[in-house]
This record gives C-alpha cells, sequence and structure tokens, in this order.
C-alpha cells in the first residue's frame, strides 16, 4: 500500500460509517486514475482531507440519526472529554504539580501533564459547542462565545474558589459531590436494565463499597500515621503527636469526620442503587451505570484524601517548620488511584453506543 | 430536489462541467472539466448530491479493467435548476480553466 493510499485510509476511517466504505472506494479508484486525468495523486489526497473536513456531519443524511441524536452522542463525547480533563486537572492539582513546575525535569512534566489535561478540557467544550450547532439553528459564532464565556466563568468561579480557601471544604466533600454528579451522569449513562444481570450489579456495588472502605483505612494511616513518619524521620509517632501538642498544633478530627461522613454517604447511594427494588431505581438500574456510580464514589473519596489531611500536614508544617506537602508515596498513590477511576467511571458512563451503519446508496 | 444554501463560483464551475457531459462522468473528470481542485469538487458533489441536483452510481464491473470509479450525472430537475443557476451566474467560457483533458 502506497502512502498516499495508507493517507486515504485514514481520512476514509474519520468518516460515519454509513457513508465511510463508499467514499474510501472512490478515493482509491480516483487515485489510481488520477495521471489518467491529469489530476496529481496529492490533489486527490487533499480533497479527500477537505471533504472530510467539510463535511455536513449533523446531516441525517449523513450520520444516519436524527439530529436530536447526533447532538446528544456530541454531548456526550464533550461530557467525556471535559470530565476526564478535570479530574486529571483536579489530580494534578492535589499532588502539588503546580507548585513544582520550575524544578528540572519533573516540573517539565508537571507543565506538560497540566497542559494536556487542559486541552481535554478545552476540546471538551468545543465538542459541546458542535453538539449545540447542530441542535440550534443558530449561527455557530454565537454558539462558539457562548461556550467560551461560560467556560470562562466556570474557571474564574473556580479560582475564587481556590483564593478564598473555601476549595479544601469542597474537596473534603468530593465523595459526596463526586456521587451527586455521578448520579446524574449515570442517568444519561447508556445501559438498560437486565435482570440476569442483578448478581453482576449487586457484586459490583459491593466491590465499590469494599474499595472505598480500604480507602478510607488507607487514608487515615496515611494522614496519621505513614506521613507523619515520613515527614520526621527519627522522630516516633508518639514524639510527633507530643510536639504537635506542645506546639497547639494538635488538628482537629473535624475534616477526617466529614471525609468519612461523605465516603459512607457515597457508598449508602451507591448500594441503595444496586438493591433497592423501587421502580424508578429498577428502571434507572444497569450494570454499567452501577459500574459507573462504584467507580466515582472511589474516585471522590481518593481524590479528597489529601485535603482531608490538610489540617495534619499543616500542623506538622507549622510545628516542625517542615513542607506542607505530602512527605509518603501513599498520598499520590492515592490520588493517582483517584484519577484513574474517575476517568474510567467517566469512560464506561458517557462513552457513546457503536453507531449502526446507515443505508447505503448504491 | 432542495435549494443549494450556498452558490460559489466553484459551484457553478461544477455545475457547468456535468452539464457539458452528456453521460455520466467520473468525478476526477469534473474536477479537470471545472478547473477546480479536488478539495473544491469533492465536497461539492457531495453536496450537490445531498440536495438532489445530483446521483452518482459505481460504474460497472465490465465497462473498464481496474478499480470500479464513482461516475456522476444530474438528475432531471437538476438540469433545469442548473442551467437557470449556470446561466444567472454565467462567466466567458474562454475564462473556465481546464487543467488537463481526457483523449
Amino acid at each position: 500500500m502506497t502512502p498516499a493510499e495508507r493517507l486515504i485510509g485514514i481520512v476514509a476511517a474519520t468518516l460515519p460509517p454509513g457513508i465511510r466504505e463508499r467514499h474510501r472506494e472512490e478515493w482509491l479508484a480516483d487515485l489510481a486514475g488520477a495521471p489518467e486525468a491529469g489530476i496529481t495523486r496529492s490533489d486527490v489526497v487533499l480533497g479527500a482531507v477537505s471533504f472530510t473536513l467539510t463535511l455536513a456531519r449533523s446531516d441525517p443524511a449523513v450520520s444516519g440519526m436524527s439530529r436530536p441524536d447526533f447532538a446528544a452522542r456530541r454531548a456526550r463525547w464533550g461530557l467525556l472529554f471535559l470530565g476526564t480533563g478535570a479530574v486529571a486537572a483536579l489530580g494534578l492539582f492535589m499532588v502539588g504539580a503546580l507548585a513544582i513546575r520550575g524544578e528540572g525535569r519533573l516540573g517539565s512534566i508537571a507543565v506538560l501533564a497540566t497542559s494536556f489535561a487542559g486541552a481535554l478540557v478545552v476540546l471538551g467544550f468545543a465538542i459541546l459547542a458542535t453538539a449545540v450547532i447542530a441542535l440550534l439553528p443558530l449561527p455557530a459564532s454565537l454558539v462558539v462565545t457562548a461556550v467560551a464565556v461560560g467556560g470562562a466563568v466556570m474557571v474564574a468561579a473556580l479560582g475564587t474558589l481556590v483564593l478564598v480557601s473555601t476549595l479544601v471544604l469542597v474537596l473534603m466533600v468530593l465523595p459526596v459531590a463526586v456521587v451527586g454528579i455521578g448520579t446524574l451522569v449515570v442517568l444519561i449513562a447508556r445501559g438498560r436494565p437486565d435482570p440476569q444481570r442483578r448478581i453482576a450489579e449487586v457484586s459490583t456495588a459491593v466491590a465499590g463499597a469494599v474499595a472505598v472502605g480500604a480507602i478510607l483505612a488507607i487514608g487515615f494511616l496515611h494522614i496519621l500515621v505513614w506521613n507523619p513518619l515520613a515527614k520526621l524521620p527519627g522522630l516516633t509517632l508518639d514524639e510527633i503527636y507530643a510536639g504537635l501538642a506542645a506546639a497547639g498544633e494538635t488538628p482537629s478530627a473535624g475534616s477526617l469526620v466529614l471525609w468519612s461522613a461523605s465516603a459512607v454517604i457515597s457508598v449508602i447511594v451507591l448500594l441503595l442503587f444496586a438493591i433497592l427494588p423501587l421502580r424508578v431505581v429498577r428502571t434507572a438500574r444497569s450494570l454499567r451505570r452501577v459500574a459507573a456510580l462504584a467507580l466515582a464514589a472511589v474516585s471522590g473519596t481518593a481524590l479528597s484524601v489529601t485535603m482531608a489531611g490538610f489540617g495534619m500536614g499543616m500542623g506538622i508544617a507549622d510545628a516542625f517548620a517542615t513542607s506542607g506537602g505530602d512527605a509518603a508515596m501513599s498520598g499520590p498513590a492515592l490520588v493517582g488511584l483517584g484519577v484513574v477511576s474517575g476517568i474510567a467511571g467517566w469512560v464506561i458512563a458517557l462513552t457513546p453506543a457503536p453507531r449502526q451503519l446507515a443505508d447505503v446508496t448504491a | 430536489m432542495e435549494p443549494l444554501s450556498r452558490v460559489t463560483p466553484a459551484t457553478v464551475d461544477v455545475l457547468t462541467a456535468l452539464l457539458g457531459e452528456p453521460d455520466d462522468t467520473w468525478g476526477l473528470r469534473i474536477v479537470a472539466q471545472s478547473g477546480r481542485p479536488a478539495g473544491s469538487v469533492y465536497p461539492i458533489l457531495e453536496r450537490l448530491e445531498r440536495a438532489g441536483w445530483v446521483e452518482s452510481r459505481w460504474e460497472a464491473e465490465n465497462e473498464r479493467p481496474g478499480p470500479r470509479r464513482r461516475l456522476y450525472r444530474v438528475t432531471a430537475e437538476g438540469a433545469s435548476a442548473a442551467r437557470e443557476l449556470v446561466t444567472a451566474r454565467s462567466r466567458p467560457a474562454a475564462s473556465i480553466r481546464a487543467r488537463g483533458a481526457l483523449a
């Protein structure tokens, strides 16, 4: 296969399934006959690229689906990219990626990772804009402007939250917030109720509950034992707590209680969704949705470990003149688990079903 | 058949090339006859086909050796609308660029 034929194959692969094979064959035949027509092969390839970029994909004759269905499908992809980028950005924020941006190779990786997360968020907004354009007879420039302004307002609100330090409180109750968002998300996740999969649904919810419990246990150990010992090697745990008390920096249990309660509430919501026999829940429940909600609970609990230990970290920093960040690897490991499970939950909840072939014209 | 939402000079050139062919025409021949690049002609043919001005088919297996080509023709309705449009926006025939002709 020549490079030009390979390019044609790649370009054709981006077309909707209903018209993909027709145009692939057409362009390959044109490529073969280009010299006969006095046309360059590169012109044929560029023609295929131009066709793909300018195709009215939202037209039902092209997509094989109605405009609302097409817009809904696009919106799912937009939310998928937006959510993935947001979860990744949150995880990077938790591990202090912004703070190390100037520090050698690790700092460069942090900048690259943060930029990639930001790009996913921007891409998500752009895809959401195309969904709106496909559905509403509005000028594209108006929609893009509205989405850009909406995105900027959201980022400004987040920045304000950070500035007034309310983000710390919000992140402590992240499990509840995530499960609340997760509940909305699973309602638009695809999947049909299937009585044959009840055991799998319950097992998945129980596995999620056990995972959240394990994260709580590991989180407590990280905040109260492993991290303090890692930050102050050479001191025993008793000496560390004695030093905190002497400096008046013994943290209150409030943040840990808040975080734990939030995680427990998320588990209760998860188990109720998987078990409740109420008709309204039964008709909404599917294995895909239970799995997405379980991953949301795991992600929210893991991502908020750092903030749950905020008071302890600051107390040790003030009492012993150390940095406020995590020293034990269990902290970043839990954040990593939170990011991976959060992204997995988004993907499971939002990835559209494979498209059906539309009628192919002869 | 639907009216065209956008008519560019390239659209007129493609319609002129189609009207000038008595039989079903290979897409790349339309590129050559219109004097426009394939990057303009392919999207225009797709829009014309979707609007019902043009229809296409695969050439028959025994018409010619080699991979089968996609052939285009103006529909009956599209032909009269295309002639009106081309006449309304006619350019001097000499100014239509030809970038190679089939034997």
